[in-house]
C-alpha cells in the first residue's frame, strides 16, 4: 500500500515537472515549400536555432509548392496558420491585404542586428504596406536571357552587352534563326518560359504595367500591345517556338540545352540548371526597351502569423532565418535576399545576380495572381494565332478588372 | 390456474418480442456507427456545406458574403463554369464509348487467343495500376511539340508536326487519348470476364444455326454483355466526369478553358481565384449530374434483372 502510495506521489511530480517543462518551452511551427535538395539544409539551420534557444522548439512542416498554398488557405480557414511561414508577393496578396500577418516595425526598430540595408530593397518594398513591414525576404529572382556562344558565334554575331535594346535582342533571334536553321534541323532565335509576374517588366519597358497604381489592369495600351506583339511576331515568324502551355520554362530549358535554341528566358535556377548539366552558355541582362531598362523582380520571405500566440519568440526565428550568414547556407538554387550571403555563391550564380539587381517590384495588389492566370490563359490564344494581339488585350482588361475589383470586395 | 398462466405467457412474448427487436436494432444501429460517422463527418456535412456555400462569395481569409444566385447565374449563363460542364460533357462523350468498344474489342481478341492471353491481359491492364498523374507528364512530354516523342514519329513518316497542346481541339484529342488509353483496360477487363461467363453450348448453337461470327457478336454475345456494358458505361461516365488530374498536369485546362473540366473549374476556381463559392457551384452541378448518372444506373439495372 505504501509502495502505491510512493509511487503515485512520484508520478505526480514527475507530471508536475513535465508540465511546467512543456509551459517554458514555446513550439513554433515553420511552414516551407522546398524541393527535396533545400530540406536538409533548411533542417539543420532550424536544429541549430533549437539547440540555441532551449525555450523555443522551432518545427519545421514542409509541402511541395504545388499544395503549399491550398494548406495556408485551408489553415487560414480553420485558424490555423503556422506561425512563421513562406510568403510569395502577388500569391500571397490575400493576407498582406487581409491583416493576416504580423507587422514587424516595433521588434525591427528595437533589433540592431537585423540589418535591413544588406537585405533585397525590392523585396521590403513588396513586404511593405501602408508603412508597415510585413516580412522579410529570403531569395530574390528575376529574367535574364541566357545566350549559346556556340551559335552566336556560328551566326557571326556579337554576345549582348550590358545596354542592348529590344529591337537588337529581337534582330538577332531573327537572324540566328534565319542564317543557321537548315531544312533537316531547326534552330530557334530565341524561346520564352513563363514570364507571369515577370512580363511587367517587359511592359515596363514599353511604357506600360501589369497592374497600375489605382490596381486595374495597365497593360491594354500601345505599350503593353508593342510588348506582347514582339513576341507574338517571333512566333508568327518561326523565330521562337509556341510557349509550352503547360511548361513553357521546361521547354525553352530543353531546347537550350539540345542546342536548337540560340537564346531563352530564364530566371536563377535555370542558372543552376545549366551549370549543373556541363552547357556552355552566357548571361545577358534582359534588354533596354524603348522606355528604359525592363526587370521585374520577385522572391520569397518570410511572415509571422498575425494570431500567432508567440509573436517575439517567432520574431526571434524569423530573424534568424532571414540572416546572412543562414541565408547564406540555406539559399542553394537561387539568389539569397541579402548581399552579405552571396559568398557561397558559384561565379555563374553571382553572374546572375549581379544581372537581376536593381529589377523593380511589380504592383502584387489582392487579385494579382488571378490576373496572371487570366493573362497566361489568354495569351496562349495568341500564341497559336486564335487571338490578335489588341483583341486578347481588350479580353485580359476586361477579365483582369473583374477580378481584381472582386478580390479587393471581399 | 392453467388459463391464467396460458393468458400470462401469451402477453409476455409480444412484449419479449418488442424487446429483441430493440435490442437488435440497437445492435444493428451501433455496427453501423463506424461507417455513419465518417459518412456523416466526410460526406453528409461538407456536402451540406458545400451548397450553402455556393451562395456566398468567400476567399478564405475575409467572412464569407451572401450572393444569393449569383454563382448559380454564372453557371448556366455561359460563364467559366458552365463552359467547364460543357467540355466535361464532350470529353464523356468522346471518351467513354471509345474506351468501351476499344475494351471490347480488346477482350473478343484476347478471349480467342491460344496463348499469351495472361501477358497482354496484364499489358493491356497496366493503365489501370499506373498512377494518372505519372501517365499525364510522360503524355505530356509526348505530345511535346518541338521534343515529343509523338512528333518525332510524325516527322519519320514525313507529316508536319502537330502543334498538341497549343490549339483547343488538338488538346482536346491530345486529353481523350490519353484518357481512352488509361480506361481501356478496365474495359478489356470487365468484357473479358463477360465473355468468360457465357455458356459455351449457347455459341455452339448459335453456330448450329448457321449464326455468322458478326451474327454472333451482336445478336447473342452483345445482349449477353448488358450488365458488364451497362457498369461501364455508368463506372466510366463517373470516372470521366471526374477528369481532373489528366488536364491539370497535361494542359492545366488551356489552351483558353478548352480543356477546363468542372474537376479542374472546381480547383482553380477555388484555390487558385480565392473565389470558394464558385468552386462549389461547380461541385454541386458535378453532384447533380453524378446522381443523374446513378438513376440511369439503376433504372437499368431493372431493366436487366431478367436478362
Amino acid at each position: 500500500m505504501q509502495i502505491k502510495r510512493m509511487a503515485g506521489v512520484s508520478l505526480a511530480v514527475l507530471g508536475l515537472g513535465a508540465g511546467n517543462a512543456l509551459a517554458e518551452t514555446v513550439e513554433l511551427t515553420f511552414a516551407n515549400a522546398l524541393s527535396l535538395p533545400q530540406v536538409a539544409p533548411y533542417q539543420e539551420a532550424v536544429d541549430e536555432f533549437n539547440e540555441a534557444h532551449p525555450n523555443i522548439d522551432v518545427t519545421m512542416i514542409n509541402a511541395p509548392w504545388s499544395e503549399y498554398w491550398q494548406q495556408r488557405q485551408v489553415e487560414t480557414a480553420s485558424g490555423n496558420l503556422p506561425d512563421i511561414w513562406l510568403f510569395v508577393p502577388g500569391f500571397g496578396a490575400e493576407w498582406l491585404y487581409g491583416d493576416r500577418l504580423l507587422p514587424l516595425d516595433a521588434y525591427v526598430e528595437s533589433d540592431p542586428d537585423i540589418n535591413l540595408p544588406d537585405a533585397n530593397q525590392t523585396m521590403l518594398q513588396y513586404m511593405t504596406l501602408n508603412e508597415q513591414l510585413y516580412g522579410i525576404g529570403y531569395d530574390f529572382n528575376g529574367q535574364v536571357i541566357y545566350y549559346n556562344p556556340d551559335l552566336f558565334d556560328r551566326a557571326g554575331l556579337p554576345y549582348p552587352d550590358e545596354g542592348w535594346t529590344t529591337d537588337e535582342f529581337v534582330q538577332t533571334a531573327r537572324t540566328i534563326s534565319e542564317t543557321l536553321s537548315t531544312d533537316g534541323r531547326k534552330i530557334w532565335g530565341f524561346a520564352a518560359s513563363n514570364f507571369d509576374w515577370a512580363s511587367d517588366g517587359w511592359y515596363r519597358g514599353y511604357g506600360a504595367t501589369l497592374i497600375d497604381d489605382e490596381g486595374t489592369y495597365g497593360a491594354n495600351n500601345d505599350g503593353g500591345i508593342t510588348a506582347i506583339s514582339l513576341f507574338s511576331d517571333m512566333i508568327r515568324d518561326g523565330v521562337m517556338p509556341i510557349p509550352d502551355q503547360k511548361d513553357a520554362s521546361g521547354q525553352a530549358q530543353s531546347l537550350f540545352l539540345s542546342g536548337t535554341a540560340a537564346m531563352a528566358l530564364g530566371v536563377g535556377h535555370t542558372t543552376f540548371i545549366f551549370e549543373d548539366a556541363g552547357v556552355d552558355f552566357g548571361i545577358a541582362r534582359l534588354p533596354v526597351g524603348p522606355e528604359g531598362q525592363v526587370g521585374s523582380g520577385l522572391g520569397g520571405a518570410y511572415v509571422i502569423s498575425a494570431d500567432t500566440e508567440h509573436p517575439d519568440e517567432a520574431y526571434e526565428f524569423l530573424a534568424y532565418i532571414t540572416s546572412g550568414p543562414v541565408l547564406a547556407e540555406v539559399v542553394t538554387t537561387g539568389v539569397p535576399a541579402r548581399e552579405s550571403a552571396w559568398g557561397q555563391l558559384s561565379d555563374r550564380m553571382t553572374e546572375f545576380a549581379t544581372k537581376v539587381q536593381g529589377f523593380e517590384s511589380f504592383n502584387a495588389v489582392k487579385g494579382s495572381f488571378q490576373v496572371m492566370d487570366i493573362q497566361r490563359r489568354v495569351l496562349a490564344e495568341v500564341w497559336n494565332g486564335s487571338l490578335d494581339v489588341p483583341e486578347a488585350m481588350a479580353q485580359i482588361e476586361e477579365e483582369a478588372n473583374a477580378a481584381l475589383a472582386d478580390a479587393s470586395a471581399n | 390456474m392453467s388459463a391464467t398462466t396460458d393468458t400470462a405467457d401469451l402477453q409476455e412474448e409480444p412484449d419479449v418480442e418488442i424487446r429483441k427487436s430493440r435490442s437488435e436494432e440497437w445492435a444493428a444501429w451501433l455496427f453501423l456507427v463506424p461507417s455513419i460517422i465518417p459518412f456523416v463527418v466526410f460526406t453528409l456535412l461538407p456536402a451540406i456545406a458545400t451548397l450553402v456555400l455556393s451562395f456566398y462569395s468567400w476567399d478564405f481569409i475575409s467572412p464569407p458574403r451572401f450572393v444569393g444566385l449569383e454563382n448559380w447565374i454564372d453557371l448556366f449563363t455561359g460563364g467559366a463554369a458552365g463552359q467547364s460542364v460543357i467540355v466535361t460533357l464532350i470529353l464523356s462523350a468522346i471518351t467513354v464509348p471509345t474506351s468501351m468498344a476499344l475494351g471490347l474489342a480488346l477482350a473478343v481478341s484476347l478471349d480467342r487467343m491460344p496463348l499469351g492471353k495472361v501477358f497482354f491481359r496484364s499489358i493491356f491492364f497496366m493503365p489501370i495500376v499506373t498512377s494518372l498523374v505519372a501517365i499525364s507528364f510522360v503524355f505530356g512530354n509526348m505530345f511535346a511539340t518541338e521534343t515529343g516523342l509523338i512528333n518525332y514519329m510524325i516527322s519519320l513518316i514525313g507529316l508536319p508536326s502537330v502543334a498538341w497542346l497549343t490549339f483547343p481541339t488538338q488538346a482536346m484529342i491530345a486529353v481523350a487519348i490519353m484518357m481512352i488509353w488509361s480506361m481501356t483496360g478496365l474495359c478489356m477487363l470487365i468484357y473479358l470476364a463477360g465473355l468468360q461467363q457465357i455458356d459455351d453450348s449457347l455459341v455452339e448453337a448459335a453456330y448450329l444455326d448457321g449464326a455468322s461470327r458478326a451474327q454472333l457478336l451482336f445478336y447473342v454475345i452483345r445482349p449477353l454483355l448488358g450488365r458488364s456494358t451497362l457498369f461501364l458505361a455508368v463506372t466510366q461516365t463517373i470516372h470521366a466526369l471526374q477528369t481532373f488530374e489528366a488536364v491539370f498536369v497535361l494542359t492545366d485546362g488551356g489552351p483558353g478553358n478548352a480543356t477546363t473540366t468542372i474537376g479542374l473549374y472546381i480547383y482553380k476556381a477555388t484555390f487558385r481565384n480565392f473565389d470558394v463559392g464558385s468552386g462549389a457551384t461547380a461541385s454541386m452541378a458535378l453532384l447533380v449530374l453524378m446522381l443523374v448518372i446513378t438513376v440511369i444506373q439503376l433504372r437499368g439495372q431493372k431493366r436487366l434483372e431478367h436478362v
